[in-house]
């Protein structure tokens, strides 16, 4: 599964920047409506070439963001917490709910030996 | 007027049933039909006469408006309690109805009664055909006592996998988690001997019934002591699961 993840998410970092590429070789020039496949064949002999305006039929758009570099990612993360802190407070809560009813019970139990 | 024997025993058990009611009415349960005399079993026991009529029907009174109070109080908390399980709920909801009606009913009579039978005939059903006080309020205490422990023994072990994975992901990125690992194996631990303590509590104690009684009392009794225990190991589990998450910050 993760690999999978892991692979979409390269895949997709990769179609960002074959799109990228094609659009650089012209300068104003966008790609419309090409399957992927198309590009990496022969990005710029088999693509039509559209209007700068026309940006309808991009499939996907290039990322905006930069790619984070693997470099700094840390890759001994310290463990996340296996509960989460409301989680936590919930079973306090839930203990005192039940502290609170046995106390009640005791009581119940000994009111009911002098009168029924 | 003489009282036969058999049925002065009966009079005299119910008494000691009828306590909150100072014996005014328990020792009163009339031999003849006129059933406006009665003598008393000793002398320290007041007797309910047509001069004591009123005091009596005082006495009934309060005894019935206490329980009216108690069964409000248990239907809050009914409604209350979020660890209860729906269907223990609904009996818990629909137990306290029928009590609430039929103590209704006898506030709406006891005021209208003029004699001592008639008052000792309701004060006997207020506690006989009821048992709020002797069942009603353990059941329902002890029922969402049983339910709430029930949930967060799941809630605890439903979380056991992740607490696992957790402790084994920083075992792979170095972290020491000889502690967490210890504190995991008690939290499991504490978990099972807590479902073993609570297992069937709540289906136990709603099986009660105001007939089960005096029988209902050693059966709430058991069930408030193993409640308890898995009380202790509960907090105990939620302690090593605290300890858990402090060791793998």
């Amino acid at each position: 599964m993760r690999f999978r993840a892991s692979t979409a998410a390269v895949a997709m970092a990769l179609a960002g920047t074959a799109l990228a590429a094609t659009a650089c070789g012209s300068g104003t020039a966008q790609v419309v409506g090409n399957a992927p496949g198309t590009h990496a064949a022969a990005p710029h002999t088999t693509m039509q070439v559209a209007p700068p305006t026309s940006t309808t039929a991009v499939p996907t758009a290039p990322p905006t963001t930069a790619p984070t570099n693997p470099a700094t990612t840390p890759t001994t993360a310290p463990a996340a917490s296996p509960v989460s802190p409301a989680t936590v407070n919930q079973l306090n809560a839930a203990l005192g709910a039940l502290g609170q009813s046995l106390n009640q019970a005791d009581n119940d139990l000994a009111q009911a030996q002098g009168d029924q | 007027m003489h009282r036969p024997a058999p049925r002065l025993a009966a009079t005299i058990a119910l008494a000691a049933a009828l306590g909150g009611l100072g014996g005014m009415l328990a020792l009163a349960a009339p031999a003849g039909a006129a059933g406006t005399t009665a003598t008393t079993g000793t002398a320290s026991h007041p007797t309910c006469t047509p001069a004591t009529v009123v005091a009596a029907q005082q006495q009934l009174e309060a005894a019935l408006a206490g329980r009216v109070t108690v069964l409000g109080s248990l239907s809050g908390d009914v409604q209350a309690a979020t660890g209860l399980a729906a269907a223990d709920r609904a009996t818990l909801t629909a137990t306290l109805a029928t009590t609430s009606a039929g103590i209704g009913a006898l506030v709406q009579k006891a005021p209208t009664d003029t004699t001592c039978l008639a008052l000792w005939q309701d004060a006997r059903s207020m506690v006989q055909s009821y048992r709020v006080y002797a069942v009603v309020a353990p059941q329902t205490h002890l029922a969402i006592a049983g339910d709430t422990a029930d949930g967060i023994e799941a809630t605890l072990a439903g979380d056991e996998p992740a607490i696992q994975g957790a402790i084994a992901t920083a075992g792979k990125n170095g972290v020491n988690t000889a502690a967490a690992q210890a504190s995991f194996a008690d939290l499991q631990a504490q978990v099972t001997a807590a479902q073993g303590a609570t297992g069937g509590v709540s289906a136990t104690v709603l099986a009660q019934t105001p007939a089960s009684y005096p029988g209902s009392s050693p059966v709430f009794v058991a069930a408030r002591d193993g409640v308890r225990t898995a009380y202790g190991d509960l907090k105990t589990a939620a302690a090593d699961l605290q300890a858990i998450v402090a060791d793998l910050r």
